[in-house]
């Protein structure tokens, strides 16, 4: 979640890639996230749901893009059905003049969306694929940090939830398939169809925002 | 407009530190936390685009205050307004804690509150209107067993806040004194609040929303901020009540909150509720 994790992180899979392996990563899966009950924020007071389910992973990939481009790999961003119904507060991404949990929620799974839409845009033709996996409702530890309304939502949402060896079949399918699948969106290993917010205009917008509070910035210099 | 934010690496020190970057204000930042200090400054340099200046200091040790009021002097650095957030709390009983923390508590809460807003008063610009925003907190309004240092040293911000204010009232001054209920700084203070049950919830405070009409209130010139209606009555009815009866409740309240939160956390006696009440 703080920054300065996401690139300590990072040089230590660098440096293993560099030492223990080809140099080369073939899937970097973002599945680290979190739901809120109040706003906090990280360490760079930026807030903790945009900062961990959209920042880190954005970062963490920039970091790792070389890796990735040289093993024409693929990136997989866990979002959820839940980004539908909702636009980008672009004015207040991070909702401080009014937070809604539920809401910092939605927007930062519709940003994963964004961002692999943005990752095909500039990378596809180098080989990298991006994708966005729908979990679906797993029984996992997301939202035992919260308390209220929140708390009672996830815990409603989480007693129907299945096994994470459930959605797993679809990182693995994306992952393994040797013809990388063209879709974006996918649910159960089949492509689905996804909000209508998502568009290159915005994942463009999407990248300059969070290059911006990261940073860094995506281009052809990333390349090592 | 010049910032100065004492505690800036901290829950309630970033939301101001954010909600100042939003208004466009320049900040100078200190807190003990040098990684925390570093990484906010980053944060609202990228987030705003405003000047930030940052300072690791201590603040009960007069020397690194001297050191930081020197790096200020060098470049001339005058204030607007002055935010002080630091502040400390261990949670439990007065002889269960070691001797010199608890008097740490009230040597950052007090002592050097008063420290750094001498410091900064004297460096105030000499044209406009100055700010001080002093952060007491609801504990303030009654005595607290089990926080009763903590809550003492409040008492302390508060009356000072008070007195301060009518001092500086012809000098083109504003002091006001935030008394807020808890807040969610941290994660460990989700499971605290919680461990207080029904009334934990009702009078926390979200952080956003007292960090922006703090700065609203402060402007406008008003002396005292209690956030949330509930707190308010809270703040009220404590006064109307004998102060021992409101000891005693206090008291049994606090020790079933804090068993049930020490149960939870399965840790030692020592841990700390810290900033569960600011």
């Amino acid at each position: 979640m703080q920054q300065r994790e996401v690139i300590r992180v990072a040089g230590e899979i660098k440096s293993l890639l560099d030492e223990r392996g080809d140099g080369k990563l073939y899937a970097l899966i973002n599945n680290a996230g979190c739901a809120r009950s109040w706003y906090m924020t990280t360490e760079d007071g930026y807030e903790q749901q945009f900062a961990l389910n959209c920042l880190a992973g954005f970062l963490l990939t920039h970091e790792l893009l070389p890796y990735l481009l040289k093993a024409k790999g693929r990136v997989i961003m866990t979002s959820s059905r839940s980004h539908k119904g909702i636009k980008v507060h672009w004015d207040d991404v991070m909702l401080s003049k009014r937070y809604n949990p539920l809401t910092a929620y939605k927007q930062s799974r519709l940003c994963n969306i964004l961002f692999a839409q943005g990752l095909n845009d500039l990378y596809a033709s180098e080989g990298l694929r991006a994708y966005a996996v729908d979990p679906g409702l797993v029984n996992t530890d997301i939202g035992n940090k919260t308390a209220g309304i929140v708390d009672f939502v996830w815990r409603l949402r989480k007693r129907h939830g299945v096994s994470p060896t459930v959605p797993a079949k679809t990182y693995s399918y994306l992952c393994e398939h040797t013809k990388a699948p063209t879709g974006l969106y996918y649910y159960l290993c089949k492509e689905r169809s996804y909000s209508k917010q998502v568009t290159s205009e915005s994942a463009k917008r999407l990248f300059a925002l969070s290059g911006q509070l990261c940073g860094v910035h995506y281009g052809k210099d990333a390349k090592r | 407009m010049n910032v100065m934010i004492t505690g800036a690496a901290g829950g309630l020190g970033r939301a101001m530190a954010n909600e100042c970057g939003r208004r466009g204000y320049n900040m100078f930042l200190t807190d003990i936390n040098e990684d925390g200090l570093l990484s906010i400054r980053r944060g609202l340099e990228r987030q705003f685009g405003v000047t930030v200046a940052a300072k690791v200091c201590d603040l009960t040790d007069p020397d690194s205050v001297d050191s930081m009021l020197a790096v200020i002097d060098r470049h001339g650095i005058r204030f607007d307004m002055l935010l002080n957030i630091a502040g400390l709390d261990f949670e439990g009983s007065f002889m269960g804690h070691d001797r010199e923390k608890v008097v740490n508590i009230v040597a950052l809460n007090d002592a050097a509150t008063l420290r750094i807003t001498h410091a900064v008063l004297m460096r105030r610009r000499q044209i406009g209107h100055f700010t001080a925003v002093f952060v007491s907190s609801l504990a303030s309004m009654f005595p607290m067993p089990l926080k009763a240092t903590y809550a003492a040293s409040k008492r302390f911000l508060l009356d000072f806040a008070t007195s301060l204010r009518q001092e500086l009232k012809d000098q083109d001054a504003n002091v006001l004194v935030l008394c807020p209920g808890g807040m969610v700084t941290r994660d460990d203070t989700i499971e605290a609040i919680a461990a207080q049950g029904f009334l934990g919830t009702v009078t926390t405070n979200p952080l956003e929303v007292v960090a922006r009409k703090t700065l609203d209130r402060a402007l406008k010139g008003k002396a005292t901020y209690v956030p949330g209606s509930l707190n308010r009555i809270l703040s009220f009815t404590g006064k109307l009540i004998p102060r021992s009866v409101v000891a005693a409740v206090i008291h049994r309240r606090w020790n079933h909150a804090q068993e049930k939160w020490l149960k939870n956390k399965c840790c030692t006696p020592n841990s700390s509720l810290k900033q569960s009440i600011h």
